[in-house]
């Protein structure tokens, strides 16, 4: 049974819509699954005894999920931020040695790396996680509400990085194909090592 | 039979979770609809879920109510709040606060009426 079938089962009171909202709501502030069920228990036991619509007892969903100031679970701290901005800038320069190594194997030279091209990258990506980090809320609003003009950033903050590897003028780094390969392979290990504890850790929040 | 009245909601607010404290300090445990009865039949009027369960949220992380969830014998689980002491002391002090300060604006507002009239 899918997360939705489960919410409409256990709130057979209260209008489907309305619920949606609040749970979308509830999410861009990152309030937590547990958290969002009690709200929705809550509204579902006063609209068992009440038995009028929800909009007249409870009004806006979105109004309400905001006055309720739960708080955000989700938040990253300080720490959190910054070891995600290393991660990922291990994960971007492993990937680049790891690709422009193996390229190399195969061209018979060496990889060519753009220095400049490839620090563009790891800014763009590290201002890109911090704003998540901090402005979470204001962007998952801006995607989930805008999507259209969402994808067409997004697109354009892609291509312009993937662009700046090779088109930024600058000095490049020539490394051999099977150092690129060993670096960029010991880089990601770690990152591998970080992917791996979160999904620990969410397989754990789940159970 | 208590008058059903709706108060304007800047009335409510001042006195409001006081006034929830008290229903949950002689009825806890009791959950949200149960205050809700409580404050309408005290002739509060109806006070809607939009207010009602962020105002309980508020006291809960103030921690002058406590929290628990017990089984509906029929229907869903019902979320159910009891009053801790710093809350019973808080209703005991502020409660003794309002109970002076609405004596004096009745006093003033129905002295104004006198005069009026």
């Amino acid at each position: 049974m899918s997360i939705d079938d489960q919410i409409r089962e256990r709130t057979p009171h209260v209008d489907e819509d309305w619920v949606d909202e609040l749970v979308i709501e509830l999410r861009l502030k990152g309030v937590s699954g547990k958290s969002i069920g009690g709200t929705l228990l809550e509204v579902e036991a006063h609209m068992a005894e009440h038995g009028e619509e929800v909009f007249d007892v409870f009004g806006e969903a979105k109004v309400y999920a905001a006055s309720l100031e739960l708080p955000d679970d989700q938040r990253l701290s300080l720490p959190e931020v910054v070891r995600l901005c290393l991660v990922t800038i291990l994960a971007m320069v492993g990937t680049t040695l790891l690709i422009g190594g193996t390229a190399a194997v195969f061209t018979g030279g060496v990889a060519e790396i753009n220095l400049v091209g490839l620090l563009v990258q790891v800014g763009i990506v590290v201002v890109a996680v911090v704003a998540l980090a901090v402005w979470s809320e204001s962007l998952l609003r801006f995607i989930t509400e805008r999507t259209v003009a969402a994808i067409i950033v997004i697109g354009a903050l892609f291509a312009f990085v993937v662009a700046a590897a090779s088109l930024m003028p600058g000095p490049v780094a020539e490394v051999p194909a099977w150092i690129g390969i060993v670096l960029g392979g010991l880089l990601l290990l770690p990152v591998h090592r970080e992917h791996a504890a979160a999904q620990g850790g969410e397989s754990c929040e789940g159970g | 039979m208590t008058e059903i009245t709706e108060w304007p909601a800047q009335w409510l607010r001042g006195p409001l979770s006081l006034c929830a404290l008290r229903v949950i300090a002689e009825s806890g445990p009791v959950h949200g609809y149960g205050i809700a009865r409580a404050l309408e039949d005290a002739g509060l009027g109806s006070i809607g879920g939009g207010t009602l369960y962020p105002m309980l949220g508020r006291l809960e992380r103030d921690a002058l109510v406590t929290t628990d969830w017990v089984a509906g014998e029929n229907g869903p689980a019902k979320k159910t709040y009891t009053i801790t002491s710093l809350g019973a002391e808080q209703l005991e002090q502020e409660g003794a606060r309002w109970a002076r300060f609405s004596t004096a604006t009745a006093a003033l507002i129905e002295g104004a009426s006198k005069e009026e009239r």
